[in-house]
């Protein structure tokens, strides 16, 4: 991802290496359970209906969160980026994986054992506060998509997305880079059908809103597809090293 | 005191169970920074775009959540109960609201100063566990909204919100909601008023509620139904997560 590591100290921060946010080196000493391991691009990390038994922490890289129906429909909740947990709902007893994670990257991710996370929460203030943190984060976003869908049309959700996957409302330059989605990805997290996607991007491409060949490029005057650009929640980075938020 | 993650907790509420309430007095004697009031039914307890300085736990009454685009429109994303949390949003450096919380009927509301929740949460291992509990069982709740609005249908949705509804009201085997009218229940799902109105005629016809003007009665039948998936394509699993 493009952002450089937050400056910002914080609890959390504090206690960091080069990693910006949290430091599981001596937390791997003191409780076990923590293991390191590089992805590569395309690598499934869980899949939906696997036992849970970890949460996840990315130091690198980008992950797809991926939910299908029971009919064989597919919506993708989430990307996660560098500095985000994912797999957290296993402290509660959700006894199987909600959804598949797949890497859209090369990623370097740390995984916690659910005991290990259990135990550690019970005894150190400073993984629990980074821990809420990160859930809180994602509960944002998540809301920021809910209110999406019940305000927005298939055109402004698509739009919505594109600015939140580039990180505007965080004061990011113009023409920022988003990760490797291709346009059914986009339709799944969008709610709509591919061809539509298509259809919206050739059209925001025509008004000079984006570009892409290889990856998109989201420009500023994309929020001009908005009619109302206030929707709470939607200054939510989707890399989150830029903008340290621990309290 | 609450369940302990790990141990008996779910989202399914016992975390939430009002029989099992956040001790306020020990909190407010360890860390301070506690207000009791009694609010009225219409009452304010925080606007979006306010800055998000101290959490709210809702001893008695029921509190709608809902956002307003700029242009006046309105979505209800939820209806909060006896034991519930509010404003987690003060977890997050420099955030402000990013929804309103209105009560729906008169209320007895704590409010905890984000700097008292801050200190509680570094210094008392049981209270961050239990912030965790309630962090991610809002996001659980979120969760099972997004997917329900790529998922399911209009009618769907409205058995699935007239459910999380009747959780407050009650535990026998019919709920009562008094809350919502059904111009709200279409703000909650993203629907008209008239969808609405449909879907809620069928239900009584079905015998999975009854409903005499804002009062609401939810048997045990709607959740038998919305949780069969050949019927309804709800797995049990997302519905028990989702309450």
């Amino acid at each position: 991802m493009n952002s450089p590591a937050a400056s910002n100290s914080s609890i959390a921060g504090q206690s960091s290496g080069d990693d910006g946010a949290f430091d599981f080196t001596p937390f791997a000493a003191e409780y076990g359970g923590t293991t390191i391991a590089k992805a590569k691009a395309g690598t499934v990390i869980y899949a939906q209906g696997d036992a849970t038994d970890s949460l996840f922490y990315i130091r690198a890289g980008q992950v797809r969160v991926q939910v299908v129906s029971p009919e064989g429909k597919t919506v993708i909740m989430a990307t996660l980026g560098r500095d985000a947990v994912f797999g957290e709902t296993c402290l509660l007893d959700e006894k199987t994986r909600v959804a598949t994670i797949t890497c859209l990257s090369d990623c370097l991710l740390v995984r916690v054992a659910r005991t290990t996370a259990i135990r550690a929460l019970r005894s150190n203030p400073r993984f629990a506060e980074f821990l809420l943190a990160r859930i809180v984060r994602r509960v944002h976003r998540l809301r920021a998509l809910v209110v999406s869908h019940l305000f927005d049309t298939s055109e402004q959700r698509l739009a919505r997305l594109l600015l939140m996957l580039a990180n505007y409302g965080r004061g990011s330059r113009n023409g920022t880079v988003i990760g490797k989605l291709d346009q059914q990805d986009l339709a799944h997290m969008v709610g709509t059908t591919r061809p539509r996607v298509s259809y919206f991007m050739n059209k925001f491409r025509k008004q000079g809103y984006i570009d892409y060949n290889d990856h998109i490029v989201v420009h500023r005057s994309l929020a001009n597809v908005l009619s109302d650009d206030t929707v709470p929640g939607f200054g939510i980075p989707e890399d989150s090293s830029a903008a340290n938020e621990d309290l | 005191m609450h369940s302990r993650i790990g141990e008996n907790t779910s989202v399914t509420g016992a975390a939430f169970d009002p029989g099992q309430s956040f001790d306020v007095e020990a909190f407010a004697r360890g860390y301070g920074g506690v207000t009791a009031s009694s609010l009225s039914a219409g009452a304010l307890l925080y606007r979006q775009g306010e800055p998000a300085d101290a959490m709210y736990y809702l001893q008695d009454g029921q509190i709608q959540i809902s956002v307003v685009s700029s242009q006046g429109k309105e979505g209800i994303l939820g209806v909060l109960g006896p034991g519930s949390f509010s404003g987690e949003g003060c977890f997050i450096r420099n955030r402000i609201r990013v929804s309103t919380a209105t009560c729906i009927t008169d209320c007895r509301v704590v409010r905890l100063e984000r700097a008292s929740v801050v200190r509680a949460l570094r210094e008392n291992p049981a209270i961050a566990e239990l912030f965790v509990v309630v962090a991610l069982t809002k996001f659980v709740q979120m969760r099972e909204s997004l997917i329900s609005q790529h998922f399911d249908s209009s009618e769907k949705r409205l058995a699935r919100a007239l459910i999380l509804l009747a959780q407050h009201g009650g535990a026998g085997a019919t709920r009562i909601i008094r809350s919502l009218d059904q111009e709200g229940l279409a703000q909650m799902i993203g629907t008209t008023r008239s969808r609405v109105n449909h879907f809620m005629n069928k239900f009584r016809r079905l015998r999975y509620i009854d409903y005499e003007g804002n009062v609401i009665f939810v048997h045990d039948s709607l959740s038998d139904a919305a949780l069969g998936e050949d019927e309804w394509g709800l797995s049990a699993e997302r519905m028990a997560a989702a309450r």
